[in-house]
């Protein structure tokens, strides 16, 4: 922009060029001498011998760095910049920088990227919005991604997720009678289900009292259970439990969800892959659903219960005999244990006090619990 | 960060200033987290959950494999990004080449240096930086890298590459010996018993081999300076050469404090230690020849605005 006649009303206002030196961009040699004036529509620049006279309107002007009160210098120019040169403007005067800051505040911040607040505050409000969506709302961005899954899928990964625990934890125990036993077990809870899904239940020679519902229907128990269980339907309840969590798709939840924050992170670090997720899962070991999550399944599974003649009391029948059992409690409060993963609550029990009676039948005979809670034994039947 | 440090650099009374822009570099980022790693920690996190940990294993592998050549022309774009947002007069730079051919050149050599258990890295790096410095323009001039010789650049790097291989070698003999003397001297110990005197000997152990550190400081020092005085030799720009007063001692010094902020700080001073190393390089360069007559002779050159995405992504320093 050139100047006009202001020009001379800019004298009249009593403001003061300032000396300054000016670059076209094209030649690289000496700057040229010039004016300067900080006025209300922009910079006016000048150069001595009057070849160039221009105006730089402010909200076009960029600075090499934030103007300061004190002495420096500073280096102007018009955005946005060009490929191959681009005209500048170095200053050092003291009363140029303090007009230039008042007249164009912005030059005092880091100037240059215009949107720089814009854009930092629309990203918060943007994290803001989805956090109180998806803490507030019912959307469920996990469980939802998990449904869209297909059950093949996540057979698949439960194979892997469990062949991992089983690594970590120990061996599976697999004595014949005690399989048969466990396959029956399995089989009375499981009748009584609409989709007709299979679950894979199996028993992992580990001594900590617990359960785990891994994604694809897999469930693991360990040997700890078995032992500590005093009737099959103590083992009834924790498996049906657990059941109520697979049918509930809390661990392909649980999974999304890490694999979600996980992926965001090594995105962000670069960082590292597969096998970190693959622990992941395994964390499912030492998962503590929400209280949401436990009362969910707890409610799911008393009608599996139910439909397989076992007392609701069953739900919670390990983990009272903990409360009780010094020793036993120690054993489940450990960590991935029983009590750690599942605190039994007062709630929990309450409401199983308050199930509707029913006949119940032992889901096991005695013979066949002893040969289930022999499953590990090296050379059992 | 860049716009305060490159502004402090001042080049015939003439502060050099970045144009660059948070929105560019922001962009840039998300477009490569998007469209170039998102796939690739998508194929390693759910090849791991379906196909298992060694399927994870390979794939990151062939991932890490593919970042060799990708970590090169990041670095290349990167600097073709900066000096295209770095001016001087008003005049930009850039690189004339292409950042695949140098990310290409990046990844064999890698292989090569693998293979020769580091011995070709020195080769490597004067092979990166004949390419970098004969592919730069700064403000309109173009950079030409004449062939330096090798005098003392091997020397050095032998010193620092059988400092780190003596002292991966003593550890690993150190741990060797010290379970070896556990079984010896105690031969009916338990599991747990073994593991607390293997402990208790460990400190032994870390007396002989932390002192290699500050050795492996000052043979990568020693070599780094000399790198350094080689391609500073091999640079001109115009009939401007130059030539660096760095010395050893001083850039180890520089080395130790910069970790030590570095770390102690948790990286939270990082770019402290950054801007150190600016200052020590820029203040050891010394210029032999009229620069003003080469800058004033040269004209604006029309280069490619090029993106810092990659080079974001992969934190190719911290500038």
């Amino acid at each position: 922009m050139d100047l006009d006649s202001s020009s001379t009303s800019i004298s009249s206002d009593h403001v003061h060029w300032r000396p300054a030196l000016f670059a076209d961009g094209e030649m690289a040699g000496p700057r040229l001498s010039a004016m300067a004036i900080a006025h209300r529509d922009g910079l006016h620049i000048a150069t001595d011998d009057g070849r160039i006279r221009l105006v730089w309107p402010y909200e076009v002007l960029a600075i090499s760095r934030p103007l300061r009160q004190q002495p420096d210098r500073y280096v102007l120019y018009p955005t946005p910049t060009d490929r191959r040169s681009t005209p500048t403007l170095l200053i050092d005067d003291a009363r140029l920088i303090e007009d230039l800051g008042r007249r164009f505040p912005r030059l005092r911040e880091q100037s240059g990227d215009r949107d720089r607040l814009g854009l930092a505050a629309l990203a918060l409000v943007t994290l803001g919005f989805l956090g109180f969506v998806f803490t507030f709302t019912p959307i469920n961005v996990s469980k939802l991604t998990a449904e869209a899954v297909p059950d093949q899928v996540w057979e698949r990964v439960g194979n892997n997720l469990r062949e991992r625990m089983v690594e970590q934890m120990g061996r599976r125990c697999n004595a014949p009678r005690g399989a048969a036993a466990l396959a029956q077990m399995t089989g009375k809870l499981t009748a009584g289900l609409d989709d007709g899904g299979r679950f894979d239940v199996w028993v992992v020679d580990w001594p900590v009292v617990n359960a785990f519902a891994l994604p694809g229907r897999r469930i693991i128990a360990t040997r700890g259970l078995l032992t500590a269980a005093r009737a099959p339907s103590h083992v009834a309840g924790v498996l049906a439990h657990e059941i109520g969590h697979g049918l509930l798709r809390h661990p392909e939840s649980h999974l999304m969800r890490t694999f979600w924050s996980s992926l965001l992170v090594q995105i962000v670090s670069g960082g590292s892959g597969g096998e970190n997720l693959l622990n992941a899962g395994a964390s499912l070991l030492h998962l503590r659903y929400s209280r949401d999550a436990e009362r969910e399944a707890d409610a799911r599974a008393l009608p599996i219960l139910r439909a397989a003649a076992v007392p609701a009391a069953a739900l919670t029948g390990v983990l009272e005999l903990a409360a009780a059992d010094e020793v036993l409690r120690a054993s489940s409060a450990a960590a991935g244990g029983l009590l750690s993963t599942h605190p039994s609550t007062r709630e929990r029990i309450a409401a199983v006090e308050r199930a509707p009676r029913y006949p119940t039948e032992p889901i096991l005979s005695t013979r066949a619990f002893e040969d289930l809670q022999r499953i590990c034994q090296p050379g059992a039947p | 960060m860049r716009r305060r440090l490159w502004s402090s650099v001042v080049v015939l009374d003439e502060p050099l200033v970045y144009t660059g822009t948070g929105r560019e570099l922001l962009v840039g980022f998300a477009v490569v987290a998007v469209a170039l790693v998102l796939p690739l920690v998508l194929l390693v996190n759910i090849g791991a959950l379906l196909w298992g940990l060694q399927f994870a294993l390979t794939a990151k592998i062939l991932v890490f494999a593919a970042f060799v050549p990708l970590a090169g022309l990041a670095a290349y774009s990167a600097r073709r990004y900066r000096l295209s947002r770095t001016m001087w007069r008003g005049r930009t730079g850039g690189m004339t080449g292409s950042a695949l051919g140098f990310g290409w050149l990046s990844g064999w050599t890698a292989v090569f240096v693998l293979l020769s258990f580091g011995w070709l890295l020195p080769s490597r790096h004067l092979t990166l930086m004949r390419r970098l410095a004969d592919q730069t323009v700064l403000a309109g001039c173009p950079t030409i890298f004449e062939q330096p010789p090798r005098a003392g650049l091997y020397g050095r790097y032998a010193l620092l590459w059988l400092a780190i291989v003596g002292s991966v070698c003593l550890l690993f003999v150190g741990f060797g010996w010290i379970a070896h003397s556990v079984v010896r001297d105690q031969p009916g110990l338990t599991a747990a018993e073994a593991g607390e005197l293997f402990r208790q000997r460990l400190p032994w152990l870390l007396a002989v081999v932390v002192p290699c550190l500050p050795l492996m400081v000052l043979g990568y020092a020693a070599y780094t300076v000399r790198k350094l005085r080689l391609m500073t030799a091999a640079t001109r720009l115009g009939d401007v050469r130059f030539a660096t007063t760095a010395t050893t001692l001083a850039y180890a010094r520089l080395l130790l404090t910069n970790l030590m902020i570095t770390y102690v700080t948790l990286t939270a001073l990082r770019p402290v230690a950054e801007a150190r190393r600016l200052k020590f390089l820029v203040e050891q360069l010394v210029v032999h020849g009229d620069l003003s007559a080469v800058l004033e002779r040269s004209a604006p050159y029309a280069l490619d605005r090029g993106a810092d995405g990659l080079g974001q992504f992969f934190d190719v320093d911290l500038f």
